[in-house]
């Protein structure tokens, strides 16, 4: 796992999609053969729990990688 | 502690720790340290010139600090809360011991306020060999904190294995997936190892009047507004009446169906009040009021509810209510996957599923044990003497007497009550000469009023009353008494009673354990609200079966070929569907483009209607025509239609026109994924001729003239321009 990945969403994607390998910013549901659109929910709920933010539908839409993920909890202050 | 601070950040943090006494004032300073990176020494140090200027380190710092694995002086951490001073004594010990253990017993059944704290506390007694008491703290907390649950996974997996076993069947009005991912550890904190099946998506009616087989325990049926009756705006206010009085008769009569058939009970939640009206003032009474609407579905779910044993139901405002009114829906969520609860809510409703199911399996607690002082009145029998006790009429002796109707209404509902009090024997004298109390010494079946210790006397009740210990509460306004219960006797159910006594009524109340969930049936009887109605309706009530609801549905299937406006959406089918898909072939918009302008191609798809409204395109095939022989590269489905024929209607509709226009033979294949065991069988079903599996797909074929053609009884097909 390179530094830029946070640890708190290795073990998310460990938690939701059983995904152990390498995360990259640049990491997408292609390389995540469960990230379907199913546990995309439960990845957006998850964030917002463990994170405390609200995210937007927009937001929903905009995760579509995990550097995108980094992008949205800066954009909050999470 | 993982990494530490090094470099130029090691010399700031180094000058911002110098200056802390400084910085308590511009607070944001200390707040932003990585504690874990900090060494102890240096924290000690920080500490002792705070104490130096003579200034108290604040909760907020000391909380950080201890979060962050530091252990303090126990003396700091007076004012600051026991889950926080457990954790601080949790990060010296190496091993803990008797005493840390009773703390961590008693923490374990306790809400908790701080997230950081708790998620350190739950690190923390796991890695201390508390797992049990990890366990515990987490399962109290999942409901705000569900990222608790987390740490301790193969703890909960390993603990579950050992309890009773539930399998469970879910339907759902709307999507129900999120919500049975919270039902494993609501049940789990109920003491249940749940399995779960899920229904088809949007499937209630056909799963109601067909049980699936399979041994179920029990039902959960989990009922959403927009998924059961959606909200169209161009509806008239009359159709939308007869619509959604149409689907209430459905819905109960087929539940009534369901409990006549069925031994398992089915769960299902009342419909929640929306957040905002659409008829404004009057939406409780309008015919399009949302209110109106909601109260329709629940009064007809109640009065079913009370002619049925095998049906019950919770109740959503019960269920919801920590919870904000506009909170119990996350409308993203809604629009993203028509999920109608927010997670949160969710998770509410689940644990109010498994508090049912609970009480339907072990029945609601039947001994509440009661402490004397301060719990049954106010005062204390041994200073104030009898006349000093607080009870009656009168504030703040008003609260102990609402309590004490509490009390007496769980004892008329069949519960025993007993006395544990550590206390002058002559105590129970307060029940004869009290005035204002009004409850009586033969109210309790047993009474312990003495010095031992209470978790030894109550062992002792439950021998003499002979139940077990699990199915005790105890109420006691002692943290000390309540802490050495949990340690020494945890089966017994011991809450932490609010301080306030104006808060215990309703909190009683409001304690699930105490529910009960039916009554015998003369109890029923005596006390159903809709005695007279169900005697009315019991003339008329009439058995449906699913040929009458497919019947009645009056369902229509508009086929038609691709053009451009449609083509977006059969790309986007082919796209998503995963269930009903026999090839699972993704065809994007440029390979249904090419097969629209291909003269030997057919891209058909259905749009389906029924008398609750129309669904859109709702099937779709693609077909390669070479002569006499046709392939059907793909048909799919949207979960919304499956389980009504229309599948059979489409298939005969394209069957019957490709042999009009000369062809043969038509071949289709079943390619199975881990999604579309559905369809495993439909050829086959539909008089197709199995041929060999190659390369995972399964063959057949349909010979005009030979093979049967399907076709619906229950489906009237239209193909106006057929070509």
């Amino acid at each position: 796992m390179s530094d830029d990945i946070r640890p708190e969403i290795a073990e998310i994607f460990e938690d939701i999609f059983e995904f152990e390998g390498d995360l990259s910013l640049k990491t997408t549901p292609e390389d995540v053969p469960k990230w379907d659109s199913l546990k995309h929910i439960a990845l957006v709920t998850t964030l917002e729990t463990n994170f405390d933010i609200s995210l937007s539908m927009d937001e929903m839409h905009e995760i579509q990688s995990v550097g995108d993920i980094h992008t949205i909890l800066e954009r909050h202050g999470a | 502690m993982a990494k530490s601070y090094s470099g130029d950040m090691e010399i700031l943090i180094d000058t911002v720790l110098a200056q802390a006494p400084a910085c308590l004032q511009n607070r944001a300073l200390l707040q932003s340290i990585d504690w874990t990176k900090v060494e102890s020494g240096k924290v000690a140090n920080m500490l002792t010139s705070l104490d130096e200027a003579k200034k108290k380190a604040p909760p907020w710092l000391l909380t950080a600090l201890v979060v962050a694995g530091h252990s303090i002086a126990d003396q700091r951490l007076e004012r600051l809360s026991l889950p926080l001073k457990l954790l601080n004594r949790l990060n010296s010990a190496d091993e803990p011991d008797e005493a840390l253990k009773t703390t961590a017993a008693d923490v374990g059944a306790r809400i908790i306020g701080d997230k950081d704290t708790a998620l350190a506390l739950v690190k923390q007694l796991k890695a201390k060999g508390l797992a049990d008491e990890a366990l515990q703290l987490a399962l109290t907390n999942r409901e705000t904190m569900p990222q608790l649950l987390r740490p301790v996974a193969a703890e909960l997996k390993e603990h579950v294995e050992g309890f009773a076993a539930a399998k469970i069947r879910v339907l759902g009005t709307s999507t129900t997936q999120p919500f049975v991912q919270d039902l494993a550890p609501a049940f789990a904190a109920s003491g249940f190892n749940v399995s779960i099946d899920e229904a088809n998506f949007g499937e209630v009616i056909p799963e109601l009047l067909r049980p699936a087989s399979g041994d179920y325990d029990a039902y959960v049926l989990m009922l959403d507004l927009e998924g059961f009756h959606p909200h169209d705006g161009r509806q008239e206010t009359d159709k939308n009446l007869t619509m959604l009085t149409e689907r209430i008769d459905l819905l109960t009569s087929s539940l009534a169906s369901f409990a006549n058939q069925s031994t398992a009970p089915l769960f299902l939640n009342t419909l929640p009040l929306p957040p905002a009206p659409v008829v404004g003032f009057m939406d409780r009474h309008h015919a399009d009021g949302m209110a109106a609407s909601v109260a329709l579905v629940n009064s007809a779910l109640a009065e079913l509810a009370s002619q049925h044993n095998q049906i019950i139901l919770i109740d959503s405002f019960a269920a919801f209510s920590d919870l904000a009114p506009t909170s119990w829906t996350d409308p993203k969520m809604w629009y993203y996957g028509r999920i109608p609860y927010s997670a949160e809510a969710s998770r509410a409703l689940a644990t109010s599923f498994a508090l049912a199911w609970r009480a339907e399996k072990r029945g609601p607690a039947k001994v509440l044990v009661l402490d004397l002082d301060n719990t049954m009145w106010g005062g204390i029998f041994g200073e104030d003497g009898v006349t000093g006790l607080q009870c009656g009429d009168d504030f703040p002796g008003n609260a102990f007497k609402a309590m004490q109707n509490e009390f007496l209404r769980l004892k008329k509902q069949g519960m025993i009550l007993a006395i544990l009090s550590k206390n002058d024997p002559a105590a129970i004298s307060a029940f004869t000469d009290h005035p204002g109390i009004i409850m009586k010494e033969d109210d309790f079946v047993a009474h312990r009023i003495n010095w031992v210790p209470k978790p030894q006397n109550i062992l002792e009740l439950a021998s003499e009353i002979n139940v077990g210990l699990d199915s005790f509460i105890f109420l006691d306004d002692s943290p000390h008494e309540r802490e050495a219960m949990r340690a020494l006797a945890p089966q017994v159910l011991t809450p932490e009673l609010p301080d306030d006594p104006a808060q215990r009524p309703g909190f009683l109340r409001a304690l699930a354990q105490t529910w009960p969930i039916r009554l015998t049936d003369e109890d029923a009887q005596r006390s159903s609200m809709y005695l007279a109605r169900r005697k009315a309706s019991e003339a008329q009530s009439s058995a449906t079966s699913f040929e009458d609801y497919l019947a009645g549905l009056q369902q229509k299937l508009l086929i038609e070929e691709v053009n451009a406006t449609t083509l977006p959406r059969i790309a986007q089918m082919h796209q998503k569907t995963n269930q009903f898909n026999l090839t699972t072939k993704r065809y994007d918009e440029a390979d249904i483009k090419e097969m629209m302008d291909d003269a030997d191609a057919m891209v058909v798809l259905g749009q389906v209607s029924d008398k609750f409204g129309d669904h859109g395109i709702s099937i779709c095939a693609t077909v390669a025509i070479n002569g006499k022989e046709a392939e059907l590269k793909t048909l799919l489905m949207s979960c919304r239609v499956i389980g009504r024929e229309v599948e059979v209607a489409f298939l005969g509709a394209i069957l019957e026109n490709l042999a009009a226009h000369g062809v043969k033979t038509l071949k289709a294949s079943y390619i199975p994924t881990e999604k579309n065991v559905i369809v495993a069988d439909f050829y086959g079903d539909q008089g197709l001729e199995k041929g060999e599996t190659i390369n995972n797909a399964t063959l057949y074929s349909w010979n005009a003239g030979n093979s049967p053609l399907p076709a619906s009884s229950f489906v009237q097909t239209l193909w106006p321009a057929k070509t």
